[in-house]
């Protein structure tokens, strides 16, 4: 009788333990997708506030609006958070557009009020689209200065470009509308002091290159240099050190027609207060458009030509598969960069490897060394069905609907970039 | 709770048992459960980093123009629910990401350092200004070949964490509840052993306290089973050898009594005077007669006592059983000559049979059997002394066709102060000690009989070794 009792209070006791555990196991949400349990990371308690703030500004206007960036920088943050008055404390400024708005463009700076960010001043912008946005001390007080650029949407209209400098809660716009093409901030003069150097161009009718610099109340106009108004156009314009002594200029890399296949860099830097030419198309003019820019990665600008691979003379222009080679300013024997299809030459082996003159253009690319004949590298242009039944060794240059450049290298060393594996 | 004993201990130690195994499982599980979820995540963001290069390398296109301008376009495309995506330049700039700010350090963690160097790869760490725990993937995208840039996908594992934390807490529960059912279960299973314990232990100490009449009760189970069984035997042998003491003692003062009960009457008779000297001398030959007697008793009784404190030394030295049992035949030849009971010598007698041992108490053992064989023989009849050997032993039967002795007193027959008849006289030591005596020799005695048939006693003894 006892044993009977025993048994019905372990059943029993049984019958409550499953209970616990079915409600345990229904009341807590057992998910097992750990993908379901990621989460974006958070942004910092500052950040995050601001963003809120930003959020509701945006979101008690009338129409709305939506944060913007400029059309020629990606990398530039929807929020910019910096000191823009040098007190010690942070602003955050943004840009956005509300569409149906007469004035399309806005600019609102926030400050940090206490605990909270407040708005503290508004940029009303002069155009349909913030081409450009530059925060740079133009000023040459150490606060850093809104550059803005802004351009009606077309793009035979010129830019116009505004600065505007914050101090005490206060926007104050310190040029208006200066009409450019392409601008950039140095120091060409080497006073110490910043300087915007802005392009002006109009196809046939005017081309200038003037270098402003800021005196306490206005911009002044430090030269002015005619170029050629008889060109297509600019497809690039950077500035930094030309020489390795650290002399700035800047590079504009001109369009010769609308194909796009002929063009020349302009090398400008400033003497004596004088803006000079110190490169132009005789020395830099090549039948393809190739940007200048520091493309070695040692601190100098570099311009590019098209080079003749040493053993293809007598071949048909259009038959010659052109490397791209890549010059210091005062230097046009010696190509510190050597490249094919975005693939670069080692230094070392730069005027030592050549095309084999068996090579087909658009079909099949060898590369040999000058002095023992080696090969270093191999181009090869696949169909697609090719490609997918390719020698493995193989590897992706670029693909494009219908066709795959692949290239396989036996002591290619290291690329230009990255590197790579 | 459970007090103090042997009960808590098998509770204790099915505690501890099913605690450390519950322990064991319950990290393993943990790991198990964190490396899933961890990998999980990490496969998933190494598959989607390994498509956004794949399909980066196969369809951005790129414009050397303004490199920098579809930046954004990327972010929008390869973007990934619940994580945070950053596009890194080689020096681990962050160029844009998906959050509306910009990073203003550059990241140089593990996963972009093997991005860099071409392969997808895992970073879990904190995350520098919210010290949030987080994973990042990165892969490298290449253009014409060349590492361009470093896609990051970042994700938080707090979430990830909380969760496992809360899997973890669960086990925990569900651990806690196995223990309790096992506890349980354990307090049940250690009844069912103490319970007998308990039991045995209650009944020892009655025994202990002197009463011997109560027995374990209850059928248990294997060595507590035994124990009882033992316990209750040795409660019924300490009855029965208390029983035989009694007996000892009874019979004792019954043989102490007649010899004195002679000797007080004879020697009282004699001290009146005025007999003759026949008559005297009948009176002083019965008290010389029942004095050996009592020194015989007394004799037996030292022997036993040094047989039973092991203090009996024994004269080795070889001895010849043949010669033994005739110079036997001779001592009892008197007394069966009034049984008119025959003896016989038979078996292996033409050679000597040589054992080692002390020819005086040899004759005692023998002495003692043809005795008990000639008091319990029918007059006329015959007894048997055979003579057997093997390699090593000496085998010696006394065969009688006496009155036999019953089976269960066949068991008893050996024990001290055992006497199947108490009217036959003598201590009941006599078998006792020539079992012990045979013990002592390294030999063997055994008995077979049958009521009313007869008994056979046999001896096994060493031979002595030859030298040769």
């Amino acid at each position: 009788m006892k044993r009977v009792m025993l048994l019905k209070g372990k059943s029993s006791l049984g019958i409550v333990l499953f209970l616990l555990t079915s409600m345990m196991l229904s009341g807590c949400n057992l998910d097992f997708d750990p993908k379901a349990s990621m989460k974006t990371p958070q942004l910092s308690s500052d950040n995050e506030s601001l963003k809120s703030v930003v959020n509701q500004y945006l979101a008690q206007l009338p129409s709305g609006g939506s944060l913007i960036r400029p059309t020629d920088d990606g990398t530039t943050s929807l929020i910019r958070v910096l000191d823009l008055d040098n007190d010690g404390k942070n602003e955050a400024l943004i840009f956005y557009e509300t569409a149906d708005d007469p004035v399309p463009i806005h600019g609102v700076v926030f400050g940090y009020q206490g605990d909270t960010w407040e708005p503290q001043a508004t940029i009303d912008g002069e155009g349909q689209v913030l081409e450009s946005l530059q925060l740079a001390d133009l000023t040459n007080d150490g606060k850093i200065d809104i550059i803005a650029g802004y351009s009606n949407g077309e793009q035979q209209v010129q830019k116009g470009l505004s600065v505007y400098t914050y101090s005490h809660k206060k926007l104050e716009k310190i040029m208006v509308e200066l009409p450019y093409s392409y601008y950039v901030v140095n120091d060409l003069n080497a006073d110490g002091k910043n300087d915007l150097s802005v392009v002006y161009f109009k196809k046939n009718e005017f081309s200038s290159i003037m270098t402003y610099q800021f005196d306490g109340k206005t911009f002044d106009e430090l030269d002015k240099l005619d170029l050629d108004s008889n060109i297509n156009g600019y497809y690039n314009m950077v500035t930094g050190k030309i020489s390795a002594a650290g002399e700035q200029g800047i590079m504009l890399d001109v369009s010769l027609n609308a194909a796009g296949n002929s063009s020349y860099t302009l090398v400008i830097t400033m003497e004596a207060g004088k803006l000079v030419q110190v490169l132009g198309q005789d020395q830099t003019y090549k039948d393809d458009r190739i940007p200048s820019a520091d493309v070695n990665g040692d601190g100098i600008l570099e311009y590019g030509l098209l080079q003749k691979p040493a053993g293809w003379d007598g071949v048909a222009l259009e038959d010659i598969p052109w490397l791209y080679t890549y010059y210091h300013v005062g230097d046009a024997d010696k190509p510190v960069w050597e490249e094919f299809l975005g693939l670069s030459i080692p230094t070392d082996l730069i005027g030592k490897v050549t095309i084999d003159t068996k090579s087909v253009k658009d079909q099949y690319i060898k590369f040999v060394r000058t002095d023992n004949g080696h090969t270093v590298l191999e181009v090869k242009y696949f169909t697609l069905s090719q490609w997918d039944r390719r020698n493995q060794d193989w590897k992706l240059l670029q693909r494009t609907s219908d066709r795959v450049i692949g290239y396989r290298g036996t002591n290619t060393g290291s690329k230009n970039g990255l590197g790579e594996q | 709770m459970i007090k103090k004993g042997i009960g808590r201990q098998i509770v204790m130690h099915y505690f501890i048992v099913v605690f450390v195994t519950l322990l064991l499982v319950e990290v393993i599980f943990m790991f198990a459960i964190r490396s899933y979820y961890y990998n999980s995540i990490s496969t998933h963001l190494e598959n989607y980093a390994a498509w956004a290069s794949d399909y980066f390398q196969k369809y951005v296109k790129q414009n050397e123009d303004d490199e920098l301008s579809y930046l954004p376009d990327m972010i929008q495309t390869f973007k990934l629910v619940n994580t945070e995506v950053e596009i890194v330049n080689g020096d681990g700039v962050v160029l844009t990401n998906s959050t509306d700010f910009q990073v203003d350090k550059p990241v140089q963690t593990s996963d972009v350092l093997q991005a860099k160097a071409g392969n997808i790869s895992k970073w879990i760490g904190r995350q520098p200004g919210t010290g949030e725990l987080v994973m990042a993937v990165s892969s490298p995208l290449k253009v014409n070949g060349t590492n361009k840039f470093i896609i990051r996908y970042v994700t938080s594992l707090e979430l990830v964490n909380e969760r496992l934390m809360n899997i973890t807490l669960l086990s925990i529960v569900v651990g806690v509840i196995v223990l309790a059912v096992v506890l349980l279960f354990s307090m049940g299973l250690a009844n069912s052993i103490v319970k007998p314990i308990n039991n045995i232990q209650a009944v020892s100490s009655q025994m202990a306290k002197g009463d011997f009449d109560v027995r374990v009760k209850g059928d248990y189970a294997y060595e507590l089973g035994e124990l009882a069984a033992t316990l209750n035997f040795m409660a019924q042998e300490i009855v029965r050898s208390n029983q035989i003491k009694d007996d000892f003692i009874s019979s004792i003062s019954h043989e102490l009594r007649t010899p004195l009960t002679g000797i007080k009457g004879w020697s009282e008779t004699l001290t009146m005077g005025g007999f003759d000297r026949e008559e005297t001398e009948i009176g002083m030959k019965i008290i010389s007669k029942e004095t050996d007697r009592l020194i015989g008793l007394v004799e037996e009784m030292l022997d036993f006592g040094k047989l039973q404190q092991n203090e009996m030394k024994l004269v080795i030295g070889s001895v010849n059983i043949v010669e033994l049992l005739q110079e036997i035949m001779l001592n009892v030849w008197a007394k069966a000559e009034l049984k008119q009971i025959q003896l016989k010598l038979e078996g292996e007698i033409s050679e000597p049979v040589v054992v080692s041992g002390d020819a005086n108490r040899l004759k005692q053992v023998f002495l003692n059997i043809a005795d008990n064989a000639i008091k319990f023989s029918h007059e006329n009849s015959t007894i048997y002394l055979i003579v057997a050997k093997s390699a090593e032993m000496a085998f010696i039967s006394v065969k009688d066709t006496g009155i036999g002795i019953s089976e269960e007193n066949l068991r008893r027959v050996k024990d001290r102060f055992f006497q199947v008849n108490h009217q036959g006289g003598g201590t009941g030591l006599g078998l006792a000690i020539t079992q012990q005596l045979v013990e002592l020799h390294k030999g063997e005695l055994k008995m077979e009989s049958e009521l009313g048939a007869g008994t056979t006693v046999h001896v096994s003894l060493p031979l002595m070794k030859s030298e040769d």
